[in-house]
């Protein structure tokens, strides 16, 4: 294509609103051309003001506290980084190195991500620290598990959200090829004594009790469980409040999620 | 370069490119995505600038236009894999940038926010299908093919609309010296 008809696309390739074909002529032609080049770095400068301006018309505030999480979560990559790297310099094959203490550690490893990415509202570093490696060494068993279902490209992730508007939200995961299914929950108030959360979910219109959900100090709880058949789908789910040994779903609606909506 | 010192695992850097740019990432996800999952989105993608900084091409364009990039890829697959319909949130931020804000004293905004300042100006001026087709296609993650379809209007009118509105806002922008300083991911912050 000559320059001219490339220039004609170069503002729709900023805003990536070209399709396939015609993007990989311009990519092509980009990659030879340093004047149009210069013009689609202008188009892109100017398409990158875009979320700028949605930021400053948007009356949303970042939370205070976010920035603290994701430094800690950076550090955090950054310690498993160099423990891979020492364990790296030891001569195995790729084989060798997926041994189960490797796979193990890589398990523990991800699993404090997704702890760090839930746990929320904590006091310090060290607490979080302390309270997660607690936390989930009690779910050693399912370690494997959990990230087998809510780690893949596979994975099928549906939101729980409050009805009433608070920050509690929950996560249900579930994969065609696997029976297992994770249900996170996270900001999450202290149940009151006498009171537990419990898990609904309904299969053609049939609400099942799952089991309890456990809530850390963080307000994090989480359940795995084997539905029996691969592909599990559901059309509704609810964390519902409930008295202690309560066997019907009447308690308090805390999330929900519809398949139908 | 920050990204160059990010790409090193320097924290400092990484905390100087937060500061400038997480309310941007926080509010596109928070959008496109609802409050309740912005602060999951916004800290997946710093961790991906925190492992992939070092992928940043300085001559291939600004740090601003790669990193919003990342996160504007991010929040889209989210919208996607909820097979969410991209025009759902697209309404409202057409809505929202369309609308002049009042309330704000630009003399004593930061640097950044005069831009976003500028650049809502420069996008509120656009004439509305002009607008409407820019917000579908960056927020909306749509094609040219596909905005045509959803506004049932033909291929040529989306295309003409979209030069004609980035011609414009490049030329609103470059005429208030903003293009050019762009560059946030340099440490010569003007903040």
């Amino acid at each position: 294509m000559s320059c001219d008809v490339i220039r004609e696309l170069l503002e729709a390739y900023a805003l990536d609103a070209l399709d396939a074909d015609e993007r990989a002529q311009v990519d092509a032609h980009l990659a030879s051309c340093a004047e149009c080049a210069r013009v689609a770095r202008e188009c892109a400068d100017a398409s990158a003001m875009l979320p700028q301006a949605l930021a400053y018309a948007s009356p949303i505030e970042l939370p205070a506290s976010l920035k603290s999480r994701v430094m800690q979560s950076a550090q955090a990559t950054s310690t498993r980084a160099r423990v891979r790297t020492r364990i790296s310099i030891a001569p195995r094959q790729w084989s060798a190195w997926l041994n189960w203490r490797t796979l193990g550690f890589a398990v523990a490893a991800l699993l404090m991500i997704v702890a760090f990415a839930w746990a929320f509202q904590l006091n310090t570093a060290l607490a979080q620290e302390r309270a997660l490696r607690a936390e989930y060494a009690n779910l050693v068993g399912q370690q494997e598990t959990v990230l087998e279902v809510i780690d893949s490209p596979k994975t099928i992730k549906v939101l729980l959200k409050s009805p009433t508007g608070t920050p509690s939200y929950g996560k249900l995961y579930t994969r065609p090829d696997l029976s297992d299914v994770v249900v996170m929950a996270a900001r999450l108030r202290q149940p009151a004594d006498g009171q537990s959360y419990h898990l609904w979910l309904s299969q053609q219109g049939q609400l099942r009790d799952v089991g309890a959900l456990n809530v850390n100090a963080q307000g994090f709880g989480i359940i795995v469980f084997n539905a029996g058949k691969n592909a599990p789908t559901y059309d509704a789910a609810r964390l519902l409040l409930q008295r202690d040994g309560a066997s019907a779903s009447d308690g308090q609606v805390i999330l929900s999620w519809d398949a139908a909506k | 370069m920050l990204a160059a010192r990010v790409a090193r695992h320097d924290s400092n850097a990484f905390a100087a490119l937060y500061d400038r740019y997480a309310r941007m990432v926080y509010v596109l996800a928070a959008h496109m995505l609802g409050p309740s999952d912005a602060e999951e989105a916004t800290q997946e993608i710093f961790m991906r600038l925190w492992n992939k900084a070092a992928q940043f091409d300085a001559t291939r364009g600004s740090f601003a236009a790669w990193f919003m990039t990342i996160a504007r890829h991010y929040v889209l697959d989210e919208v996607r894999h909820r097979r969410q319909q991209p025009t759902y949130c697209a309404d409202d931020i057409d809505q929202l940038i369309a609308t002049p804000r009042d309330d704000v004293d630009i003399a004593e905004q930061a640097w950044l926010s005069q831009c976003g300042a500028a650049a809502q100006r420069a996008l509120a001026d656009l004439p509305p299908e002009q607008r409407r087709v820019i917000v579908l296609a960056y927020f909306g993650g749509m094609s040219q093919s596909e905005i045509a379809q959803s506004l049932a209007v033909p291929l040529g009118t989306v295309k003409k609309r979209i030069r004609l509105g980035v011609r414009k806002l490049r030329a609103a922008l470059r005429a208030q010296g903003l293009l050019p300083a762009l560059e946030l991911g340099s440490s010569t912050s003007k903040k």
